[in-house]
């Protein structure tokens, strides 16, 4: 079985980067792949990497990690302005972010428009979730 | 600088070179720095290397060395003036962590240059890894054979600009 948690933006809004990262690090430790509304930032999405990698231990062997964001450059000019504004006066929740464990996802595939998930298989029986 | 293998994390420590000199056919000379970094990697698994005929402690202990390299190449983007970020021209170019790691370079103003690697290949698309970064030059190199690396040289000297 494969748990996703989602993780609404108003619930890392407020906390620093340290302890966002450090959230959602923790949930996906828990064997659950995390779904995040928005997104982090792009410093945060890096220390994420380097805290897992502080983290990796025969039993957590790190993470896959993925982004899905509206393409900005398929949006009419009115769309852009609204997403501006929605940014600065909301945070950058536009977007989804999945982290899950690597033990559990095998890969995470997106284009702009999708994300495939695939996960190792635990069977003879390919298990694969979209 | 660093040495290839078919296991993975070969380079697992921030490698540095001074005073490297280049020329390009114009006979400009460019002297630099050069700091070879490991790979950037979300995941690590020792068994990856067992898998690779290592034997457990010998795989644990490049597992712990290569989580370090990781985590020295991620500091050490704060330090640079320019970044050549190298792909594999054979694989999806949208993985996050090149994603991430472009981003994270964009937003410091650190001006990078990608060569897509292993354009020897067949499977090398190097169309994909332009669609992917439109914003930045892209090279196709192939490094085992020493293909195009005099443009590779060029867009150096771009770069340094």
């Amino acid at each position: 079985m494969v748990t996703f948690k989602f993780v609404p933006y108003h619930e890392v809004d407020g906390l620093s980067s340290a302890k966002r990262v450090n959230k959602l690090l923790k949930i996906v430790k828990e064997d659950k792949i995390v779904i995040m509304e928005g997104r982090l930032r792009r410093q945060e999405e890096a220390d994420l990497i380097e805290i897992t990698m502080e983290e990796i231990s025969p039993k957590f062997k790190g993470i896959e990690l993925s982004v899905i964001y509206p393409d900005k450059d398929k949006q009419d000019a009115m769309q852009r302005l609204k997403g501006v504004f929605a940014d600065a006066l909301l945070g950058d929740r536009q977007g989804l972010t999945i982290i899950g464990p690597a033990s559990i996802v095998k890969k995470i595939e997106s284009n702009p428009d999708q994300i495939e998930l695939f996960t190792k298989e635990r069977s003879k029986k390919a298990s694969r979730r979209r | 600088m660093s040495s290839v293998s078919h296991i993975a994390h070969e380079t697992r420590e921030i490698k540095i070179k001074e005073q490297v000199n280049i020329k390009n056919k114009r006979g400009k000379e460019l002297t630099f720095s050069l700091v070879d970094t490991p790979g950037i990697s979300t995941k690590i698994d020792y068994e990856d290397f067992i898998k690779k005929g290592l034997k457990k402690t010998e795989a644990k202990k490049r597992a712990k060395e290569a989580t370090k390299g990781v985590i020295d190449s991620i500091k050490w983007l704060d330090d640079m003036d320019s970044v050549v970020v190298v792909l594999d021209a054979t694989k999806d170019p949208y993985s996050q962590v090149n994603i991430t790691i472009i981003g994270n370079l964009q937003a410091r103003n650190i001006p990078v240059l990608i060569a897509a690697n292993k354009v020897d290949l067949k499977k090398a698309n190097i169309e994909a890894v332009k669609a992917a970064f439109p914003q930045y030059k892209i090279v196709g190199i192939s490094a085992k054979y020493g293909k195009n690396v005099e443009e590779f040289y060029e867009q150096l000297f771009a770069l340094a600009k």
